[in-house]
């Protein structure tokens, strides 16, 4: 499923008017927190792009990077420093909650811990059936307990779970299938995106795999888009169609699943992809990258990467590369783009 | 309260029912909610035991009465045994149902007062901790959940509240209401009423139980099923009633028990320095004060009630160390 790349650039974010629009557009956004002593921590830091409907969007990145904080952000979770946040073409970045709760039925979540998101005092039927109490039905009338329990069984076939297992406790499930739980809470509502935070990074290998497969049969069965948080790029391989790449806090490159993951441009992206074993015997081993990912705080100046960067020019010191196009689709916030 | 008890028979234990099971399964915990139900059932038939098994009334002075002992008839109020005889002693402990335990000053039955006693210290202490629970829970969870300002001013109101010392507190409380009686309204609360310990001794513990509240609530608010909750559009105040409040009601009720053994000391230290209960109604802390001046000659009268007081609050005490052991969720349920 591809969708053709309208993607906005930093300089230019003007859609041309018979393009489709974007389901999910950000716009330079920013979420700063305050520390102590005048110091301020850019987690997000000038993020740009927008998502088309029927897309998967993997946003990699190292733990750190600001890539949980951004899809928070862009469900409303945190609220941004600066920028815009477009849902449906729609300026959603400070939106009262009574008037964003609507909308919040539109677009979902689902966490990285997949115990904690759940409460554990409740039955897996009360939980599930919360967004259905809470939203009206889309003819504007209050659901009815029989279409509730209605629903509730049509959602456990569609995450693959028994029954029986409305009736039970959070507990009593292993990870996986709690998250198949997760999954089934965020498509209560029939959402048409959403943000999936690490869904995976939590479980058994063994388990990962069954779950991502299930994303990607949901999201064909019910044409959802995704933004795939991840920081295992196997994981987003297997189920984006297109990917951006995060270091502290900025997008460094962004294009389609392949160009990005076989033909990556930013060094960064490069040493990402070298890191990812290979099922080879006698696979040369490349030498990972240098350094630990330097402070949020104290972020370095001019290319953030400069500091472990094996192609470092004295000019990535001082400016700050800004993400360009440098071949339909494919972006890169590199000074000296490998090509 | 937040399980509803499911019909269909492949539901599994709730959160309550296994705390519920492995209470029962705590030996000493049984013990000591058996010892309770002992004395709450003694004290709930206390106009039985007066009526019928002493045939006293344990309200009026019976200074100038006799009772039939082995066969004689004996004085309630006795010459002391010094060797000059001077002055009158109640009837020590007779050893049957009438004036098991003797008599006060007064010449009252020590074992009717007692049993009459239970029920309003009881009653009040138990009152006191249900209604402290209310008010702490909600402090605590207002306070909590919604922060900034109003968990500011919640907070320096509950710090001011106890930097008094709660006895002094209650104490200077207690003496205010009770030489006015208080006019709320229409309503006159005279000084007799119950409510007035009951709502004093819960107010000047609602800071000791709310922080604890808080700071849990403040923990669960952080929970990634709090902001899943919002990422589905929940309102807020059924986040609190849905997800805080289940979460926050086991710490509520494991305080429960100790709140209400807390209440009982203070109800008879009120009553002891007669700011409580008033007289002719009895408590365990009025027979302590009636005692008071018997302690070298009859000291059954102040022990008795000392007892009753220290049965019950151990009891409460191992009843929510039991109650904790039984409900805290996490260790049982995180573990896979």
């Amino acid at each position: 499923m591809r969708s053709p790349h309208s993607t906005p650039q930093a300089t230019n974010m003007r859609q041309p008017p018979h393009a489709p629009l974007p389901l999910l557009a950000v716009r330079d956004v920013y979420k700063t927190y305050a520390l102590k002593r005048g110091q301020s921590l850019k987690a997000v830091d000038g993020v740009s792009f927008s998502v088309m409907p029927g897309e998967v969007l993997g946003l990699v990145g190292e733990s750190g990077c600001g890539k949980s904080t951004l899809g928070r952000c862009l469900l409303r979770l945190h609220d941004v420093s600066s920028g815009q946040i477009l849902f449906e073409g729609q300026d959603i970045t400070h939106l009262p909650e009574r008037t964003l709760r609507p909308l919040r039925q539109r677009m979902q979540m689902v966490f990285q811990d997949s115990y904690a998101s759940l409460n554990p005092r409740r039955r897996i039927g009360d939980l599930l059936a919360e967004p259905l109490r809470v939203h009206r039905a889309p003819d504007g009338s209050r659901r009815t307990a029989s279409s509730i329990t209605h629903r509730l069984t049509e959602l456990m076939d569609l995450v693959s779970l028994p029954q029986s297992a409305l009736e039970r406790y959070p507990h009593e499930f292993s990870g996986g299938q709690r998250q198949r739980i997760n999954i089934a809470r965020a498509l209560a509502l029939a959402p048409r995106l959403v943000v999936a935070d690490e869904p995976v990074s939590a479980l058994d290998v063994s388990v990962q795999a069954q779950i991502v497969n299930l994303f990607a049969d949901l999201q064909k069965q019910l044409g959802l888009t995704y933004v795939f948080i991840a920081h295992d790029l196997a994981v987003v391989r297997q189920i984006s169609t297109r990917v951006a790449v995060m270091y502290l806090g900025a997008i460094v490159e962004l294009g389609d699943t392949d160009t990005v993951l076989h033909n990556a441009a930013h060094p960064y992206t490069i040493a990402l992809t070298r890191a990812v074993p290979q099922p080879v015997v006698g696979a040369s081993r490349h030498a990972p990258l240098r350094g630990e990912i330097p402070s949020p705080v104290h972020k370095p100046s001019g290319c953030r990467f400069h500091t472990r960067c094996p192609a470092m020019q004295p000019r990535c010191q001082s400016d700050i590369p800004l993400l360009r196009q440098i071949s339909p689709g494919h972006e890169v916030a590199c000074h000296y783009p490998v090509l | 309260m937040m399980t509803k008890p499911s019909d269909t028979p492949r539901t599994s234990a709730g959160p309550w029912q296994s705390a519920l099971r492995s209470l029962l399964r705590n030996r000493s915990a049984l013990a000591s909610l058996a010892v309770l139900g002992l004395i709450v059932l003694a004290c709930l038939c206390a106009p039985f035991y007066a009526r019928h098994i002493a045939h006293v009334d344990p309200f009026v002075s019976n200074v100038a009465g006799t009772i039939v002992l082995n066969g004689q008839e004996t004085d309630i109020m006795q010459p002391n045994d010094n060797p000059l005889h001077l002055g009158l002693s109640p009837i020590g402990p007779t050893g049957h149902a009438t004036y098991l335990l003797g008599a006060d000053s007064q010449g009252r039955d020590i074992m009717a007062r007692l049993l009459y006693g239970g029920r309003n210290s009881l009653l009040i202490s138990f009152s006191a901790a249900v209604l402290c629970l209310v008010m702490a829970g909600t402090v605590g969870i207002v306070a909590g959940f919604f922060g900034g300002i109003t968990d500011m001013v919640l907070c320096r109101l509950m710090d001011i509240m106890w930097a008094v010392p709660v006895y002094l507190f209650a104490i200077s409380l207690s003496i205010v209401t009770i030489t006015s009686s208080l006019h709320i309204g229409p309503f006159v609360i005279e000084a007799d009423n119950l409510l007035i310990p009951i709502v004093i001794i819960a107010l000047v513990y609602v800071p000791y139980a709310a922080r604890p509240v808080r700071g849990r609530v403040i923990a669960l608010r952080q929970a990634e099923f709090v902001t899943a909750a919002r990422c589905l559009g929940v309102p807020r105040w059924r986040i609190v009633l849905h997800d805080i409040l289940p979460n926050v009601s086991t710490t509520l009720v494991v305080m429960g028990p100790l709140l209400m053994a807390m209440a009982l000391l203070a109800e008879s230290a009120l009553s002891f320095l007669s700011i409580g209960v008033q007289a002719p109604a009895a408590s365990w802390g009025t027979i302590i004060l009636d005692g008071e001046g018997l302690i070298y000659t009859r000291p059954m009268v102040a022990i008795a009630p000392g007892l009753a007081i220290v049965a019950v609050v151990l009891a409460l005490n191992i009843l929510g160390d039991g109650l904790r052991d039984a409900l805290d969720v996490r260790d049982t349920s995180r573990r896979e």
